[in-house]
């Protein structure tokens, strides 16, 4: 019966059980631990510190405590900034909307696509993830000049087809379709490599049981492949919403750093964008603070529902 | 195998490729801008703006043009800027004349984006640079935030003084009292003209009111070309400004405590651009699409800033383009206009001799500002503007003249937030997105208004300490 490595002489006579806790895990976790405090934990904690206050970076003489003054004046309908939070919030929601399930529904399709053995797969593979590897720069300067109204790519084209020069980058709702279309060409690919690692876990016993079971393609779909993919949904979920909401760089970049329907309280501005004229234009960074925090508390609540509605029901 | 091996090596080559291209300065890809209500040097080509490497300083002191104290040896002096257009490189010329003149003074100029957040941060650590370009409508927030210190003792220490520059633009440089910037150059907007096309419609000479641009604009609206491109982005808010003062408003009561650029004048000047972009113009174009709309050749003319004036006229468009200042459509004549002023930042640790090599670089930059007008920009040293070699720089000599008519936002901390409402209005009427406009510049005003009173009872008078 013995399945240990190694007999201890004392431990069968022993009454009770030695245990040895060891510290190893923690001085692997350590390095990430102060990473994270100093990067993450201080600014949370620094942040909220900041939120209560009259802060602006450059002037701590002018720094006075004002307590919820700054979150009351974002839910006062009076305020400058109350427009301009709540406009630019629900312009990320907005987006959030349009992207997460494209983002979810299309890398799925290619990774399903990507799972079979067609010759040129991992080219494909690469070509699918390669837009993942640029900087949000270049990937809404690439879409800023195929967008162009006067001479870009797409209106040279509908304009030759006589389908009109929509203004893609200068008004709504083509602004959204400009968007959205250059983050899921710059994204989708990072959430396709991890669902197909994802099916290629999936044991391929269970298909071939499904097929001598006489179930067509789509019933293996929604009823091995999806139920499988649940914790990998869960997460390519979450963290695309997430990323979602911190949406910045493109629509900054594609009106050319924030103008026309991107300017403040904007149909095309994020709340990301507005938080960061608060804090570095306007310059009063206790109030970009607290829009900060609502945005976190509603990203948390939203992560939330999303685990609740998708986990497990064992 | 071959084939793994074959993706591997085209990996490798991938990643070093983009390795290599990730080296350099601060550099910055495609089009920026500024904070919003500033200015900005929009592009339509990406421009690198690189930092001009200091050369190897000679040993020992003697100096071609200025002298340091006896006591100082060789100093090298960060200079920023926000040039990363098609004027950068201009100014990295005078910069390098200038290090070659004083081999004991070394200049490393840097040119960012987002240039108001980097003096931000830069201020926040103590590491600003010890020479920083500013613009006007900047000066008194960045004055008052304690990124700047006065700089009445460097003035008299150069021997520059009021009567050296046009008013408006000396007295942009003047907050609560002190003297923060001397200006270096005023750069107004400019109409731009495709002379090919005019000429075609058989107008010999660019517009210079009101008929003859309605003239012109009429004649070369036809078919594909449009008479007058103008967008609901950058630029449409400064021209809402010069029309504006044009028409005998402006944008805030003399003290900058209340906003008026919801008076008739203002509903005037922004009725004014929205028939022009009806008759002549294309509707609801965003940021840029003037500029490439006008260098593809399919508009007559536009407005925009002096400094595109290398990307838009001369050897950079295939027909005749052109500048010319903006014609008086109003009773006034007056003109939008930015101007770069040169500020010494605080600094923790003074040092007198880094001080005084800053003041010869500063005098020396205005002494040779000619060099500098060449990217488009008209100096705002008189002397330099009345000069022979300045006379016969086209076209900015003849634009030139215009900045007599300048006006600058009040010397006001916060200024160009309370700027904000009203860019933002300018943008919703010419993109339709709103259509009474009355209305949207009332709503506008309100939101300056409140913006200012904030300001005035966060800054308070004066910048602390000082």
């Amino acid at each position: 019966m013995a399945t240990t490595a190694r007999q201890e002489p004392v431990a069968t006579t022993r009454a009770g059980k030695r245990r040895r806790v060891s510290i190893t895990p923690y001085l692997f976790i350590l390095p990430h631990l102060l990473v994270f405090s100093l990067f993450l934990g201080w600014p949370f904690f620094y942040g909220l510190y900041i939120s209560f206050h009259n802060f602006d970076y450059l002037r701590p003489e002018a720094q006075r405590f004002v307590g919820f003054s700054n979150y009351a004046s974002l839910f006062n309908p009076a305020s400058v900034q109350f427009d301009r939070f709540w406009s630019s919030l629900g312009n990320t929601l907005q987006f959030v909307l349009y992207s997460v399930p494209l983002l979810v529904v299309l890398p799925l399709g290619l990774a399903l696509l990507l799972n079979t053995k067609t010759p040129g797969r991992n080219i494909f593979r690469a070509i699918y993830f390669a837009p993942w590897t640029l900087s949000v720069a270049v990937a809404s300067l690439l879409w800023w000049w195929i967008f162009q109204s006067q001479g870009g790519l797409v209106n040279y084209y509908l304009d030759a087809l006589g389908l009109g020069s929509p203004r893609w980058l200068s008004s709504m709702p083509w602004g959204w379709f400009a968007v959205v279309i250059a983050t899921v060409w710059w994204t989708a690919g990072f959430n396709m490599i991890i669902l197909l690692a994802a099916l290629q876990d999936i044991p391929a016993y269970l298909y071939e049981a499904a097929s001598i079971d006489g179930a067509t393609g789509w019933q293996a779909f929604t009823r091995i492949t999806l139920p499988m993919l649940r914790p990998v949904l869960i997460f390519i979920i979450t963290t695309t919403v997430i990323a979602s909401f911190n949406l910045f760089g493109q629509p900054f970049f594609m009106t050319s750093g924030g103008q026309g329907i991107a300017l403040d309280g904007g149909p095309l501005e994020p709340v990301m964008l507005q938080i960061y004229r608060e804090g570095f234009v306007r310059n009063v960074q206790g109030s970009a603070s607290a829009m900060s925090f609502i945005v976190a508390s509603l990203m948390i609540v939203v992560s939330y529902l999303n685990f609740r509605f998708l986990r497990q029901k064992d | 195998m071959n084939v793994r091996r074959w993706s591997l090596t085209l990996l490798i080559v991938l990643v070093a490729g983009m390795l290599a291209a990730c080296g350099g300065g601060t550099t910055q890809s495609g089009a920026t801008t500024g904070p919003a209500g500033g200015e900005t040097a929009a592009t339509t080509a990406p421009v690198a703006g690189g930092e001009t490497a200091a050369t190897a300083p000679a040993a020992g002191g003697e100096t071609a043009a200025g002298t340091l104290p006896a006591d100082c040896s060789n100093v090298a002096l960060d200079y920023w800027n926000p040039f990363t257009g098609p004027d950068g490189p201009f100014m990295g010329t005078l910069t390098d004349n200038f290090n070659a003149a004083n081999p004991n003074i070394q200049v490393v100029m840097t040119s960012q984006a987002e240039y108001y957040t980097q003096l931000g941060t830069a201020a926040a650590s103590n590491s600003l640079p010890d020479v920083a370009i500013v613009h006007a409508d900047q000066v008194a927030t960045q004055a008052f935030r304690n990124v700047l210190r006065p700089i009445d003792d460097l003035v008299s220490q150069i021997g520059v003084s009021e009567s050296d520059f046009p008013a408006p633009v000396w007295g942009a440089g003047e907050v609560a009292g002190k003297r923060y910037s001397i200006p270096l150059d005023i750069h107004p907007g400019v109409l731009y003209y495709n002379m090919d096309l005019l000429s075609g419609a058989g107008i010999s000479a660019a517009p210079t009111n009101q008929a003859e641009f309605d003239a012109a604009a009429l004649a070369l609206t036809a078919g594909d070309t449009k008479g007058f491109l103008i967008t609901s982005g950058f630029f449409s808010a400064q021209t809402f400004q010069t029309l504006l003062h044009q028409f005998g408003g402006s944008e805030f009561n003399a003290d900058g405590t209340a906003a008026s650029f919801n008076s008739e004048a203002g509903v005037r000047a922004l009725q004014w651009m929205q028939d022009v972009q009806t008759k002549y113009g294309e509707p609801n174009l965003e940021t840029d699409a003037e500029i490439n709309g006008f260098k593809a050749g399919g508009a007559g003319m536009m407005m925009n800033g002096i400094w595109q004036i290398t990307n838009v006229t001369g050897d950079a468009v295939e027909f005749q383009g052109q500048g010319t200042a903006v014609p008086q459509f109003g009773e006034q004549p007056a003109v939008w206009a930015g101007s770069h002023q040169l500020t010494l930042p605080a600094q923790s640790d003074a040092d007198p001799c880094r001080d005084a090599a800053a003041g010869i670089f500063i005098k020396y930059l205005l002494d040779n500002s000619i060099e500098w007008s060449k990217a488009g920009q008209i100096p705002a040293s008189n002397a330099v503007r009345e000069s022979a070699e300045f006379q016969a720089l086209q076209p900015q000599a003849l634009i030139a003249p215009s900045v007599e008519n300048a006006f600058f936002p009040p010397s006001v901390p916060g200024i160009t937030d309370a700027l904000g409402p009203m860019g933002e209005a300018v943008s919703a009427i010419m993109a339709g997105t709103q259509t009474d406009i009355k209305a949207a510049l009332d709503e506008a005003a309100g939101r300056s208004d409140q913006i200012l009173a904030e300001n005035k009872t966060n800054f308070g008078d004066a910048p602390a300490g000082q």
